[in-house]
């Protein structure tokens, strides 16, 4: 599992996308989500956008 | 003294007796016995004496009954009605019953939860009224490790506990948890309170099958500590883990049971017996979980269904609500920002516990649409998070091309029944 920075729509929020393993796209969130904080925290980084 | 010596009292215009005495001391009354003053029984009146059609009876001035508890269960879907998410995933976390998650670690097939959906067999739970259980089937696991755990989750929100009428600092008062457990390997299980706002603290207690695949009830009375205090807010109050298995992480042989401690990552438990984890699709049944406030476990607390859900949503919310949606159901109607795309906002059904901070969808892209004017276009991007408070998400849907600038439009479903797109505010 991975998070990818999604091309900003408003441009006051970034969104990203939480990869799975089999590539899909569940969830996307903002940088306030427990999960996602979770995952930086534990020394990950999100991929740039497209 | 004078005496009346006779063997029935008599009015002048009754046809018989309405008073007989007997030489035993026996008095029977014929009829109506009314006291003016009061009635003393000095010796002791059993329940099985007072026969025939009892009158009302007020119960103000009875004195020396114990409290019954609050008919007020603090469990959400402790009956598993609810089950938005789906019914059946061996994933982590929240993935079916609505408010309660499996953490597990360690494991080398995962195991599998779903809705177990009870029979007139169920002895004990289904005359009780519980339609529905909690099942965790154990994967094979082929060696036992320290890190290994299966636990069953539940959070309890900050408020609810403050205002329940728990005196949680005080040792004389109680909350008391019941529910309903079966499992195929008969074994001493545990259970884990931990209450989480200010000092974090722990209790432990032993919940034993002493029968493979019977269900048993067991029953709790947990008092008060002075170092428990819980907040008036949307936080995390109180969580309780119920655990087909804990690895040698977080037990510890000499763990003392039954008292609470300061929550301990290595502590929790007292080292457990594997013969459930080391057994390939073991089972683990639970329903009827209630959690009151009092020293007595009182009959659970069924709500309705809709009662039930509406609870849920609170900290979940997937359009639908478990239910399949047809094809080209509405999620909101909106603008286009640009000629791709379409900006809606989603009202939820009931305040969440706090905004929430991500979307989820089914993943593909072309199990959405937008339409504009006669014209309906698939999406090329599942549907992207943009803000939410807790009455409201902003969401966009995307499409190639097509939409036109300013226009009015409906992002829906499409591809199918089934499709969704849900939010979360889970502890």
């Amino acid at each position: 599992m991975k998070y990818k920075k999604l091309t900003k729509i408003n441009p006051d929020v970034q969104i990203y996308a939480r990869i799975e393993d089999d590539g899909k796209s569940y969830i996307n969130c903002n940088d306030q989500n427990p999960d996602f904080k979770a995952w930086v925290d534990a020394g990950n980084t999100p991929e740039a956008a497209d | 003294m004078a005496k009346v010596i006779t063997t029935e009292l008599q009015h002048s215009g009754a046809s018989g007796a309405n008073v007989t005495l007997d030489s035993s001391k026996n008095v029977t009354c014929e009829n109506n016995l009314q006291v003016d003053g009061n009635v003393t029984v000095t010796g002791t009146l059993p329940a099985d004496k007072l026969t025939g059609a009892l009158p009302a009876i007020s119960g103000a001035s009875l004195t020396g009954i114990s409290s019954p508890g609050r008919a007020h269960n603090l469990i959400i879907n402790g009956a598993f009605q609810i089950w938005q998410r789906g019914t059946s995933s061996n994933l982590v976390g929240y993935r079916t019953a609505d408010r309660f998650k499996t953490s597990f670690a360690g494991t080398h097939e995962d195991p599998t939860r779903s809705k177990l959906a009870l029979t007139s067999s169920d002895t004990g739970p289904w005359a009780a009224g519980f339609r529905n259980a909690y099942r965790i089937t154990n994967g094979n696991q082929t060696s036992v490790e320290a890190g290994d755990k299966i636990k069953i989750e539940y959070k309890v929100e900050d408020q609810d506990l403050a205002c329940s009428g728990w005196q949680a600092e005080s040792t004389s008062s109680y909350l008391t948890m019941s529910f309903w457990l079966r499992s195929s390997v008969a074994q001493t299980y545990y259970v884990i309170l931990e209450s989480k706002h200010g000092t974090s603290k722990q209790y432990s207690f032993a919940a034993t099958i002493s029968s493979a695949n019977t269900w048993t009830k067991i029953t709790k009375t947990v008092p008060g500590h002075a170092d428990i205090s819980f907040g008036n807010d949307n936080g995390e109050g109180m969580d309780i883990y119920i655990c087909p298995f804990v690895g040698t992480d977080e037990s510890t042989s000499g763990h003392t049971l039954n008292s609470w401690k300061n929550t301990s990552g290595s502590d929790q438990v007292p080292d457990m017996t594997d013969t459930w984890y080391d057994t390939d699709d073991a089972t683990f049944d639970l329903t009827g979980l209630q959690l009151e406030v009092g020293d007595t476990a009182t009959d659970f607390e069924m709500r309705s269904y809709g009662d039930e859900l509406l609870r849920c949503l609170r900290y979940y919310y997937r359009t639908g609500h478990g239910q399949s949606m047809a094809n080209d159901t509405a999620i909101a109607q909106g603008y286009n920002r640009n000629t791709t795309t379409g900006q809606y906002t989603h009202t939820f059904p009931v305040p969440m516990r706090v905004p929430p901070t991500a979307i989820e969808s089914t993943g593909t892209v072309t199990d959405y649409k937008i339409s504009q004017l006669a014209t309906g276009t698939v999406c090329d991007a599942v549907p992207t998070f943009d803000t939410a408070n807790t009455l409201q998400a902003h969401i966009y849907f995307t499409v190639a091309s097509g939409l036109t600038a300013g226009y009015g439009s409906r992002a829906s479903t499409y591809n199918g029944a089934g499709k969704y797109i849900a939010f979360s505010a889970e502890l």
